[in-house]
């Protein structure tokens, strides 16, 4: 296969997706999990078929020697880490990925959404409740009692980037939820808020 | 001023200075890093680099360093190190003359080593050497060497691999930092100290061997 000119090595889930595109700086990383309870109730409770976000930190770029799409993402229990996007890709049995990125972000915005992320690497993990989710995909009446204050670490740490990067003008554009929420309440955007959100567009693997 | 505290206030006048590509050598307080410093017979035990600095009109303001840690090679802020210096220490060397370009390729070299694995094989070998030493084969070198990889600290391997794989051929032996170049695994078995002691290396706070 040929991409850019270059013999080019497919990874396995590319095999199943497609090939990847050319990422660009704090395109928006979706990812679903087989095998893992409580990914699997924050799929059912949140309707979606997303469970965990990851945002891309700095792009492959051949020219300065870079040859793997590097991420940041939460990661439990350690926090906010960077990994390469690879790690999704190799194991198709386990994970798939969505892609989508926010329409017209000049490179200003972009390399400020990428610095706010940065500096947030080490930044504690914030587990969900277990026991929260298990009473809310129960009582499915209530679900959205028992989730109003459960903090959805991978997802608010994409919303906060985005919002904290840009201008005030810009701020409305970069959230994702379409009920308002106030920039307290960001911490409770869902991977399915941004995987239904108009605000950012699809690149790769179309799913809601 | 307690000991920990003046090691703040000195360390608050380095960090600006700091550059992409500073070696940072570490100490901690902890078994494995005492057994290290041991048989190397140095003071330091663990070594990162950095990656990233703070930079001039933009909201980046932080240090970020790079290490073979025990999840793999990763990517931490400095504080990591610094919010505890009662638990640990810091010496910070660069190798000097070291362009743009260059401080670029070992940039992407690190980068594209982010997520590889630990080696806890060379973990384990070398706390083999040391035990096995200590105990029962005192004295027998020849016999530990052909055991064990000695002294293959993956965190100073990578760094040094780094460095190595991103100099031109002539200037690769400016920024070798062990002495035994005969081993076929001179690369593989730089320690902490090696980096250290070095003199490919300058030493810009902390100086200890």
């Amino acid at each position: 296969m040929k991409k850019g000119g270059k013999k080019y090595i497919s990874l396995p889930l590319e095999r199943w997706r497609g090939i990847l595109p050319n990422l660009f700086e704090a395109d928006i990383i979706l990812v679903h999990t087989r095998g893992n309870f409580i990914r699997y109730l924050i799929r059912k409770l949140t309707n979606s078929y997303w469970d965990h976000v990851a945002m891309v930190l700095f792009p492959k770029d051949y020219s300065r020697g870079r040859h793997y799409n590097q991420i940041v993402e939460a990661v439990y229990p350690r926090g906010i880490e960077i990994h390469k996007l690879d790690k999704y890709f190799k194991d198709p049995d386990r994970y798939d990925v969505g892609i989508k990125r926010i329409p017209q972000l000049d490179d200003q915005t972009r390399t400020r959404v990428v610095q706010f992320m940065l500096m947030n690497v080490d930044a504690p993990y914030y587990k969900g409740s277990v026991v929260r989710f298990i009473l809310a995909f129960l009582f499915k009446k209530f679900s959205a009692k028992f989730l109003m204050k459960q903090r959805f670490c991978s997802s608010s740490f994409v919303q906060k980037s985005y919002y904290d990067a840009v201008n005030w003008e810009q701020k409305n554009r970069m959230i994702f939820r379409n009920d308002f929420i106030s920039s307290m309440e960001l911490h409770i955007t869902t991977p399915a808020d941004i995987a239904k959100s108009n605000n950012a567009k699809w690149i790769y693997n179309k799913k809601v | 001023m307690k000991n920990s505290d003046r090691k703040i206030e000195l360390w608050k006048k380095v960090e600006p200075k700091l550059q992409v590509a500073d070696l940072i050598l570490v100490k901690e307080k902890s078994l494995l890093s005492k057994t290290i410093r041991s048989v190397t017979k140095s003071y330091w035990s663990h070594i990162v680099i950095v990656l990233s600095v703070p930079q001039k009109d933009t909201i980046f303001s932080n240090v970020l360093v790079v290490g073979a840690e025990p999840h793999g090679i990763e990517v931490h802020r400095i504080q990591k190190y610094t919010r505890d210096f009662e638990f640990y220490d810091l010496g910070v060397k660069r190798v000097p003359g070291l362009s743009e370009e260059i401080k670029e390729k070992v940039l992407s070299y690190i980068l594209n080593n982010v997520d590889i694995p630990y080696d806890y094989a060379r973990l384990l070998g070398f706390l083999f050497r040391y035990f096995g030493h200590k105990i029962f084969l005192k004295g027998n070198k020849h016999l530990m060497n052909s055991l064990i990889n000695k002294d293959a600290f993956i965190c100073s391997s990578f760094i040094q691999r780094a460095f190595y794989e991103t100099m031109s051929k002539e200037k690769r032996d400016a920024i070798i930092f062990g002495n035994n170049r005969e081993s076929k695994f001179y690369l593989e078995e730089i320690t902490p100290a090696d980096v250290a002691r070095s003199k490919n290396s300058k030493w810009i706070f902390n100086p200890h061997n």
